[in-house]
């Protein structure tokens, strides 16, 4: 695992998802209470964004097929996948989102 | 000697039989739960057989929603291969293809759909074909060869997702559509003409107002001949011209049905303790329609939850605007509540643009909507048709405001 700098803090607000790449992974950021976490942006159901989902409660909504997915845990809430969606240690320091990354992308 | 415990048995094992066993578990269901499908498949869900599973992407077990450890862990015993051939009601008993009894304490009928087959000769050579389970997905497949002629006959959801399978693996496609526009039980013409532009850019032969004479071939389909003279060769032919609920268990015995068993808003039947769910249901009322059958993932999600909640004698939950969602090409078309040719058409954004969205008025009222790419305006979408507010056209056609501002405005 490495920690990548994914965006400045600033550029993730509250109650918000902001979708990117990040060492070769298609990530999604979220802030939760001021919290920010991190998940992987594709939908384990189908090739959706989950960065263009609605997020809610802590909870993010695929926009394809409506999967609901719990933002800290990845747990699936409802829908029609049963694959949680990776989630990954995020934090912010210096101004900075940091994400805690596997070091090969096949593994996620 | 202590009682036996109380069974719940669910007569068809398909997505809306499979979520009302795993529901009762959930309701806190501590009885039996026996569930009873003909598939020799354990239960999984259907929307992946016109699209995945054709183009190669996925195999239909991947979409499983009861596994062996599964049913093991939530105590349902799973009769694969076997069916319920008929019930008798005052004794609560079914008696089963294999010629077993069964006793049952409350009953859900979830029996589902078949394909309707196309009333012509020749509809039963050799690569003719109707698409409703795993088995009728994977001998599609089988036949979906680069350059090969495929002809769906029905331009509905069924016939238009093959479509776009059969025309992303390469094969030529045409599809038959008898009236003057694809889509048109569901869909208003504005979205319907969008859904032809999306496949003739893609090459497929999109013939609306087209009727079929024969298929013709030798022991194998070869062509189909048209009202007007024309012939188109087929290496294959799939048929989507709609679906019959499987009512005939519910009939036998003496329960309402009307091309589906009648259900009221908890799932019940008219007969205590028998409940029905999914595509058999029809649903007496659903969101200020009435008689409505609904052949969709979320009403089998839904009805299913309501039909358990039922059981344990807990009262249904709110259903909110029918929602429905096909994939076709790179095109992900969501709809909501139920459009008519009678609505006022509100575009918001061009359909020459990648995303955009269709609404539908009825007397200031948003009475449906549909999504083109644009699923994340879902949740918005919905609650502003459930709260049975004004709604101005200009307003949701102003991209310039997000629609969430709609919601702020006073009802």
């Amino acid at each position: 695992m490495t920690w990548h700098a994914a965006v400045s803090a600033d550029e993730l607000r509250e109650g918000e998802v902001l979708g990117l790449a990040l060492g070769g992974l298609p990530v999604a950021l979220y802030r939760l209470d001021g919290e920010v976490f991190a998940t992987h942006d594709i939908c384990t159901h189908a090739h959706a964004c989950m960065s263009e989902g609605y997020l809610e409660d802590g909870v993010i909504e695929c926009p394809l097929h409506q999967a609901r997915f719990d933002v800290r845990t990845g747990r699936v809430l409802s829908g029609p996948t049963r694959v949680p969606l990776a989630t990954y240690p995020a934090r912010t320091e210096g101004g900075q989102v940091l994400v805690d990354l596997p070091a090969a992308p096949a593994a996620a | 000697m202590a009682s036996s415990p109380e069974r719940v048995l669910v007569a068809g094992a398909g997505q809306a039989g499979a979520r009302t066993a795993l529901a009762l578990r959930h309701e806190g269901w501590q009885g039996e739960i026996v569930l009873v499908g003909d598939e020799p498949d354990y239960p999984y869900e259907r929307p992946p057989l016109s699209k995945e599973v054709l183009t190669g992407k996925a195999a239909p077990a991947e979409a499983a929603i009861l596994t062996e450890a599964l049913c093991a862990q939530e105590g349902i015993t799973l009769l694969r291969g076997e069916s319920v051939e008929a019930l008798d009601l005052p004794a609560r008993r079914a008696r089963l293809a294999s010629g077993a009894h069964l006793p049952w304490d409350h009953l859900v009928l979830a029996t589902g759909s078949r394909a309707r087959e196309l009333p012509l000769a020749g509809a039963h050579l050799r690569g003719v074909h109707t698409l409703r389970t795993a088995a009728d997905a994977l001998a599609v497949r089988a036949q979906l060869r680069p350059g090969a002629g495929v002809v769906l006959v029905g331009g509905g959801f069924i016939g238009l997702e093959v479509a776009a399978s059969a025309a992303q693996v390469g094969c030529r496609v045409t599809v038959l559509e008898t009236l003057d526009q694809v889509l048109g039980r569901v869909l208003t013409r504005t979205i319907a003409i969008e859904v032809e532009r999306l496949h003739r850019a893609h090459g497929v032969d999109v013939r609306t107002g087209a009727r079929i004479e024969a298929i013709e071939g030798v022991d194998r389909v070869c062509r189909l001949r048209l009202a007007d003279g024309s012939a188109i060769d087929a290496d294959l032919v799939v048929v989507g011209i709609g679906a019959l609920a499987n009512d005939g268990l519910a009939i036998g015995a003496g329960i309402a049905c009307a091309d589906g068993v009648v259900v009221d808003a908890a799932a019940r039947t008219g007969v205590e303790r028998v409940y029905a769910a999914g595509d058999v249901a029809r649903h007496a009322s659903l969101w200020g329609a009435r008689g409505v059958r609904l052949e969709s993932w979320e009403n089998a999600e839904l009805q299913a939850a309501t039909a358990a909640r039922s059981v344990v004698g807990k009262p249904p939950q709110p259903r909110q605007a029918p929602w429905f969602w096909t994939d076709q090409f790179d095109v992900n078309l969501q709809i909501l509540g139920y459009p008519s040719p009678r609505h006022e058409v509100v575009l918001r954004g061009s359909p020459d643009a990648p995303s955009w969205c269709a609404f539908m008025l009825d007397g200031g009222r948003l009475a449906a909507a549909c999504l083109w790419n644009a699923g994340r305006e879902r949740r918005v979408v919905a609650q502003l048709m459930d709260g049975a507010r004004e709604v101005s056209a200009p307003a949701l056609a102003d991209t310039a405001r997000p629609l969430r501002e709609l919601l702020k405005a006073p009802a």
